[in-house]
């Protein structure tokens, strides 16, 4: 293999107390993943003791609608509202590790052309997230 | 307080379904939705839009769990991945805001299934290749810095490598979004595409960066699916679960392949997506 550049600045062995993008990444994936499928556990486990999950119910059981039902349901500690709070967890996740490798190309690399770059995905993703019917 | 033999089974036949998915979709860079949506709806009688609804919740697992990993080994180019990111995200957005209300999504999965077929042409001619060589990085990729390095555990060797073609990968990022937006999946397997046939770069490095991507398309799609009721919390859960496991799985034995058997795994799901794609176009249910 013919290189031209044998050192790659972003992945070689970070100078000094430099946070890396790839471990904060890491860890912003792992925690959401972790939390997410906690949450999910704990609102399965709820509803299983609150009605009988057959799989007629399973397979017709729909997301709740609102944010406010969500909300009402969570403080009811309702089985299914807790799950969902999993799903939401977990869809955030990466847009999470969008936010944290933003912040860190900004004010650990100074390197504006990425966060620029970054700025606009998570822009787009949010919009398709939120906006599209 | 009462749990049937049979929502027990069914929960068995999604979580082993779902294990599957996991580890296809994190060594070949797509997600578990070539496993899982067929089998959910072919088997399991789900009908396909809240298949395809639990399959995008799971590529934003598989993506942030067997993601987590790859980062942490440096696997993943994150520049790669953030500079294509958004030619898809943009893409994502025109194809779902725009382009449903002109493109008929048969003709669109027939043309999409048929282009997945003639890529695999590109794919098998250097199908037993480790590394692609005489590899120079082009302008664009030399300014945007996208050459890296890896440390690949079955050869034991820090693997460098360049990067050419981004214009042709930035297109084929475009198209990618669009074809995601527009018909709920397919966006892994045109990544891993432009990985391999445009920018060249190694196999392992393109399914890892390709993986790491995809959960934030799919997270941008999850919203209308979301809104349009077609998650099943209760079909999500386990999917998700198992699907993590079986991503988890996946990235211990893709780190210990070869970038050639990791090619191959790639060659094998993008033939059964291809026809999948093509079947559906023809009005195929499943």
């Amino acid at each position: 293999m013919q290189a031209d550049h044998l050192v790659n600045e972003s992945s070689a062995s970070t100078p000094g107390h430099k946070i890396a993008i790839q471990d904060a990444s890491a860890w912003v994936l792992r925690i959401g993943v972790v939390t997410s499928v906690i949450v999910m556990v704990v609102g399965t486990t709820v509803s299983f003791f609150q009605h009988s999950l057959t799989v007629q119910y399973m397979e017709h059981t729909k997301v709740i609608d609102s944010a406010r039902d969500l909300w009402q349901g969570l403080c009811n500690f309702r089985g299914q509202a807790i799950i969902e709070l999993g799903i939401y967890l977990l869809v955030f996740t990466p847009i999470m590790r969008v936010v944290a490798s933003m912040v860190l190309f900004c004010v650990e690399e100074h390197d504006w052309l990425y966060t620029t770059v970054t700025f606009f995905v998570l822009v787009l993703t949010l919009v398709g997230l939120l906006l599209l019917k | 307080m009462t749990f049937q033999a049979a929502s027990v089974l069914w929960l068995l036949k999604i979580a082993g379904v779902s294990l599957a998915g996991g580890v296809v979709g994190s060594i070949s860079g797509l997600g578990g939705g070539i496993v899982i949506v067929p089998v959910l709806t072919l088997f399991m009688g789900i009908p396909i839009e809240q298949a395809i609804g639990a399959s995008i919740v799971s590529v934003i697992a598989v993506s942030s769990g067997a993601g987590s990993v790859y980062v942490k080994d440096r696997i993943t180019n994150i520049r790669i991945a953030m500079f294509l990111e958004l030619s898809t995200a943009a893409g994502a957005l025109v194809g779902a805001a725009l382009l449903t209300r002109w493109v008929n999504p048969h003709i669109l999965s027939i043309l999409f299934g048929g282009m997945l077929l003639v890529s695999l042409i590109p794919i098998m001619a250097n199908i037993g290749e480790e590394l692609p060589k005489g590899v120079r990085n082009d302008r664009l990729a030399a300014y945007l810095k996208l050459n890296g390095s890896y440390f690949d555990k079955r050869m034991q060797q820090e693997v460098v490598y360049n990067v050419t073609g981004i214009p042709a990968a930035i297109g084929l990022m475009a198209i990618a979004g669009m074809i995601s937006g527009l018909l709920g999946i397919g966006a892994g397997v045109v990544k891993v595409l432009a990985h391999e046939i445009a920018m060249k770069v190694p196999t392992k490095v393109s399914t890892a960066t390709s993986n790491f991507m995809i959960g934030v398309t799919a997270a941008a799609a999850a919203g209308v699916y979301l809104r349009r009721g077609l998650v099943l919390p209760y079909l999500v859960v386990p999917v998700s679960i198992a699907v993590l496991l079986g991503a988890f799985l996946g990235t211990i034995l893709m780190e210990r392949m070869s970038n050639a058997r990791v090619r191959q795994v790639f060659a094998v799901a993008l033939a059964v997506i291809g026809v999948e794609m093509f079947l559906r176009g023809l009005g195929v249910r499943f």
